[in-house]
């Protein structure tokens, strides 16, 4: 690709008193002349370096150079591995759409206090840079773990446990963006942090054949991963036993990298066609009619930029001839566009690739027509049922629990949800309890607020006592304030996450499933769906607004979000006010440097009634006129179904 | 109403008709689209219906001879079928030859009756049959013309069915009718002619290749009803017919806008071939033909928008009918939503005022004591306006008016108003938009613009205890609008439209909305252009060509 070179000024800082430390990832070395005009350096590819890559002893200065924001991840995997400098630039040659300048936050107790300059700009097209400058040498990786933090919404970088080790080259992609992650040698030990291994376990790269795999640290769980086969031994005389012999399942398969490679960017209206994943010119590309949209790594890491190049498209053909990487790379590759909701047509599946997908995978491949995706709402449905399956199966935090439970580790508990759903209709609570009752793949308690209706209400009572799960019930006065019964009720939440609740709206049965997944890739502290689907009950009509998703956002449905609870009881709650709740609190959180992430709204349909007797206070024509589509009756996203 | 309170119905976006029907229910056609009618293959199936094939014929004894030897050769069964030859006054009379089909009859028109159409009603008043195939005197049809008609009028009640004609050279005397018998007879019907210097319907061709087979013709399907070829159901003529003996030419278009109005579906059998002997007067004289007809027909066929574009004309056949309940409402509010209408850019419409006018009487000794007064008042108002008249009751359709708008009194359209929502229900083919316009506690009240031949077909299709506008969605899609966006205001906020002022309340507030409209796109084109916008970042390897250009440029 062509390589935009860094300005003069930044040239002349890393020329200054001698050689740079340049980390690479996803970029070819040849490039490097390109952008580092007149620096004398020396390059390490993070995909193929050891622990100790650089013969540099004090370099001068040291540069990341990433193709991607996903690229560097990797970097950031590795960042033990990165030299201490007084100057640290950090590149990313391009990004997708959707990617803002990085904010750059040094960890306090960490390099901040050192940190004299700091500069970010644009780097050419699409790509960022960052450069800083510290009155001490500081480690390289503390910047690169800040930088790749800055692209996204997280407050912290790490991952939950368990704590992650990386024995031996190229394992870089089994923990993107993690600076927890310790890397070693395939034979360990395991560094050491204040007398206790510096991990809890270890994936490790697959041996020579005929090489011990002997491993020095017995304290330290150790999982090893066979290397990809290439085609071309599986190809050869004899060749295909190999694939019998390998392990290939979805453990087998590096994870998808979800914090970048996620259904960030997804278009409900795409502008193009059907894009074809073949192999062209030796390598691994999506291609539209006769143009190559984007070259996919040999790998199968695909990039989030990858991704952006092919938002524009209706769905991805995949052929599986696709790939020069080998059945795992294939695997891999096809795992991520589904992790990103790239919506895909598939030929029958392989034996070899079923088995790296898993059987999730593989049924919604091959389940969709061209007929299906021709429709939006179809098209979007298969996607995000290809999200969920991909980020469940493929995701990093997913193939670590996965990794862990097989080895025995423990491992913190899921995050839970408290549904705060607070009423003043006694007889909709059993309506309400039902649609909470229906959630799955989410732990959930249920805050019963009841606004001027008594927990002794027939209804009530009898709802509350059917209900198969924590309920607490909460009275307050019907004179109360809304927000002061809703605060009242989110007081008694126990859970990670406080979802606000309406007592007459819809809810799919995986609504609190996705905005957690959502929550877990966008990092935003509240995370909720678009508000598209209405249902005006006065004309028995089904509306959908055009709303973009899978973006961040300045608000969401009010009555189907998610905020952790740490930011919820940071900002004290609601306002004490009668409507209007949801967007004070969205305004409160975004003016504290809080992020909003808005997901799909198919899981959601609100109830629009008679008017007075709703917080909607619009006409009905309100919603005519902004509705992108429209039925008749109510007709609400295949998701809403239980059975989808 | 049922409010959906567990778990969600149906899931769907844009399943037709055929999927959402339920089983057993003959599948219903939706706009023009008669492909889910799976009409049986030619002799596999037993036909039930009766067909009287009508032809007029004036002159040219020896044409008509091949006509009935080819139509005695029919693989439709005899019993089924009778043929009605209407002689349009030919000295000498036309004769019926040795060769006919077993049930045939010759009529005569009476002398100050005549012309095609009059000959065709003539033959259409003597018809027995379930479908009526009309046939020129001059076509000489296959062996399986006629059930390849029939075997479509078997699926549903409502069709017009287009053969399939081309035009041949014909030298009197040959072939004869024994020949012509004895090849059609045969299946051979494609041998008596030179069929390589034939020529088809052109213009059908043409209709054909645009519209996947008139599939896709949606209002212009009408077209196709040419009384050459064509074979209509008898029940639905009946309703929809006579041919207007007033038209000399385009007699049948005229007829088939009718047909649609009424709910047909318009069907092309390619299979139902014939021969024209010799060139049609269409063929021989387009342009002065085409001259004549669009002198005469476009004031019967609104559809024919392209030929009304006149902004004030007034047409024998109105585009829009309005329809405004007068009983009830006071004379303020009706004389509002009246005024509104006809200040209206859609010119081409009439009001219907609906009330007892005939108990309105005038107290002419107490005249402001006079019951009903406020009848009495739009009656005087509105006297003498050519586009307003009065009704007892609701007319039971709109026909032959395409589009009916029942508003509520005392609400007023804008300048705008009903051309931007005919032209939306138009461009879109929805058979009902309503239009919201206030709502109370459970119900919402709404404006309805009915297009009359969804809401006819709708009728015929209909099931014991289905809603009507049900039944009109499967058939052509119902849709709701934003009252207000489309401009409709309440009486009290619409001042009545004024002549000769630039400043007239009503455009200023047109202008302001298209000035926000304006406003809103560019923003959204700024929106595009700026960050995170798909035209910003078209995500390819620049092609060579690219490249080039804008080196070359810089």
């Amino acid at each position: 690709m062509a390589v935009t070179p860094v300005p003069p000024e930044v040239a002349a800082e890393l020329r200054k008193g001698g050689k740079v430390a340049v980390a690479t990832a996803g970029v070819a070395a040849a490039d490097l002349d390109e952008l580092l005009p007149g620096v004398a350096y020396e390059a390490a590819d993070v995909d193929v370096m050891g622990p100790a890559p650089w013969a540099v002893d004090e370099p001068s200065a040291v540069a990341v150079v990433a193709r991607t924001p996903t690229d560097l991840r990797r970097a950031v995997a590795l960042g033990d591995a990165l030299p201490d400098a007084h100057v640290v630039a950090v590149i990313v040659l391009e990004s997708p759409q959707w990617c803002d300048a990085p904010g750059v936050r040094l960890s306090p107790g960490l390099g901040r206090k050192f940190l004299r300059d700091l500069a970010v700009s644009r780097h050419g097209k699409s790509g960022w840079r960052v450069r800083t400058r510290f009155s001490h040498p500081r480690p390289a990786g503390e910047v690169a773990a800040a930088v790749a933090r800055g692209f996204g919404a997280h407050q912290l970088g790490g991952y939950a446990l368990p704590a992650a080790g990386l024995a031996g080259s190229g394992l870089a992609a089994w923990r993107p963006g993690d600076p927890g992650a310790r890397f070693s040698d395939t034979h360990g030990p395991a560094p050491d942090r204040a007398d206790v291994p510096a991990a809890d376990l270890a994936v490790r790269a697959a041996v020579a054949p005929g090489a011990a795999a002997e491993w020095n640290d017995e304290r330290v769980t150790i999982v090893d991963r066979d290397a990809d086969p290439s085609w071309a031994r599986i190809g050869a005389p004899g060749g295909y036993g190999v694939l019998r012999d390998v392990t290939i399942e979805p453990d087998a398969v590096p994870p998808v990298d979800e914090r970048s490679v996620n259904p960030r960017g997804f278009l409900k209206t795409p502008a193009k066609g059907y894009g074809t994943l073949e192999r062209h010119d030796g390598a691994t590309v999506v291609r539209l009619e006769d143009r190559t949209l984007t070259r996919l790594p040999g790998s199968g890491a695909v990039t989030d930029a990858d991704i952006g190049r092919l938002r524009r498209l209706r769905g991805v053909r995949v052929t599986w001839r696709h790939t020069h990487g080998g059945p795992i790379a294939a695997a891999r590759t096809v795992a991520s566009l589904a992790a990103a909701g790239v919506p895909m047509l598939c030929d029958p599946v392989p034996d070899w690739a079923a088995r790296g997908l898993g059987p999730g995978l593989t049924v919604l491949l091959t389940g969709a027509t061209e007929r299906e995706l021709a429709d939006d709402l179809r098209r979007e449905e298969h996607s995000v049922r290809l999200r969920r399956t991909a980020l469940g199966t493929h995701g990093t935090t997913a193939r670590w629990r996965s990794l862990a439970a097989g080895s025995g580790v423990p491992l913190p508990p899921d995050p839970t949800v408290s549904v705060v759903m607070c009423t003043r209709r006694a007889g909709l609570v059993p309506f309400a309890l039902g649609q909470i009752a229906r959630q799955r793949g989410v732990d959930v308690e249920v805050i019963l607020g009841l606004h001027g209706v008594a927990a002794t209400a027939p209804e009530v009572r009898d709802a509350v006592a059917g209900f198969d799960g924590r309920v607490t019930v909460v009275e307050a006065e019907p004179e109360a304030p809304f927000g002061v019964v809703l605060n009242r009720a989110a007081a008694r939440a126990s859970g990670s996450f406080i979802s606000k609740w309406d007592d007459d709206d819809w809810y799919g049965p995986d609504h609190l499933a996705d905005l957690v997944l959502a929550q877990g890739y966008s990092g935003a502290e509240l995370v909720g769906v678009a508000s598209e689907f209405f249902y005006l009950q006065q004309i028995d009509v089904t509306v959908r607004r055009n709303w973009t998703s899978e973006t961040m956002s300045d608000h969401v449905a009010g009555g189907a979000f998610i905020v952790s609870r740490s930011a919820f009881e940071a900002l004290g709650g609601f306002r004490p006010v009668p409507r209007a709740v949801d967007v004070q609190f969205f305004q409160a959180l975004l003016r504290a440097g809080g992020a909003i992430y808005r997901t799909h709204g198919l899981g959601f349909v609100a109830r629009r009634a008679a008017r007075g007797r709703h917080t909607w206070q619009e006409p009905v024509g309100y919603f005519l006129a902004r509705a992108r589509d429209q039925w008749p009756g109510f007709r609400p996203s295949g998701l809403m179904d239980a059975g989808a | 109403m049922t409010v959906p309170t567990g778990t969600p119905g149906t899931p769907g976006t844009t399943d037709g008709p055929g999927a959402s029907g339920a089983s057993g229910r003959p599948p219903r056609i939706r706009h023009n689209d008669y492909g889910v009618l799976a009409p049986p293959e030619p002799g596999t199936w037993r036909p039930r219906l009766s067909v009287s094939v009508v032809i007029a014929a004036y002159g040219h004894q020896d044409k008509l001879d091949l006509t009935l030897a080819a139509l005695a050769a029919q693989s439709y069964p005899s019993h089924l079928t009778e043929v009605i030859v209407v002689d349009d006054g030919t000295e000498p009379a036309l004769r019926l030859p040795d060769i006919v089909p077993e049930n045939t009859v010759l009529l005569t028109t009476e002398p100050g009756r005549r012309g095609r159409s009059d000959a065709r009603n003539t033959g259409l008043a003597h018809a027995t049959g379930d479908v009526v195939h009309w046939l020129d005197a001059d076509m000489v049809t296959f062996h399986d013309e006629v059930e390849e008609h029939m075997r479509w009028h078997h699926l549903a009640d409502h069709l017009v069915v287009m053969g399939y004609v081309r035009y041949v050279e014909h030298r009197p005397g040959s072939p004869t009718p024994a020949e012509v018998h004895a090849a059609v007879s045969a299946g051979a019907a494609d041998k008596l002619f030179d069929e390589e210097r034939s020529e088809p319907h052109a213009w059908i061709v043409e209709l054909a290749e645009r519209t996947d087979g008139l599939r896709t013709a949606g209002d212009t399907a009408f077209r196709v009803h040419v009384t050459n070829a064509a074979s209509v159901n008898a029940r639905l003529l009946r309703e929809a017919g006579p041919l207007d003996t007033a038209l000399v030419l385009g007699e049948d278009t005229e007829l088939g806008y009718r047909l649609a109005q009424a709910g047909a579906a318009f069907v092309l059998a390619p299979g139902a071939r014939s021969r024209h002997l010799g060139l049609s007067m269409m063929m021989r004289d387009k342009e002065r033909i085409r001259r004549y007809n669009h002198a005469y027909v476009p004031g019967f066929i609104p559809h024919m928008r392209w030929l009304r574009a006149h902004p004030r004309r007034q047409w024998p056949v109105p585009y829009a009918e309005v329809v405004v309940e007068a009983a009830g409402a006071s004379y303020e509010d009706v004389r509002a939503t009246v005024d509104g209408v006809l200040a209206g850019s859609l010119h081409d419409l009439v009001v219907t005022l609906v009330g007892p006018w005939d108990a309105a009487r005038e107290d002419r000794r107490n005249p402001l004591h006079s019951t009903h007064l406020d009848l009495l008042l739009l009656r005087g108002l509105y006297r003498g306006e050519p586009r307003v008249r009065f009704a007892a009751t609701v007319p039971p359709t709109a026909a032959p008016a395409p589009y009916r708008l029942v508003c509520p009194p005392g609400w007023v359209p804008g300048p705008e108003t009903l051309r931007r929502l005919v032209e939306h229900a138009a461009q879109h083919g929805h058979g009902l938009v309503s239009v919201a316009l206030d709502e109370g506690e459970d119900a919402v009240l709404a404006a309805r613009l009915e297009h009359t031949g969804a809401f006819a077909r709708a009728a015929l299709v209909r099931e014991p205890g289905e809603p009507l506008d049900t039944a009109v969605h499967d058939v052509s899609g119902t849709h709701w609008m934003d009252g207000a966006s489309l401009g409709f205001l309440p009486a009290a906020e619409a001042e009545p439209p004024k002549r000769g002022r630039t400043d007239d309340p009503a455009l200023t507030r047109e202008m302001a909305r298209l000035r926000a409209d304006n406003a809103r796109l560019t923003e959204t084109l700024a929106a595009r252009g700026g960050s995170g916008a798909p035209a910003a970042v078209e995500p390819t390897i620049p092609s060579p060509r690219g490249r080039w250009f804008r080196t070359s440029r810089r």
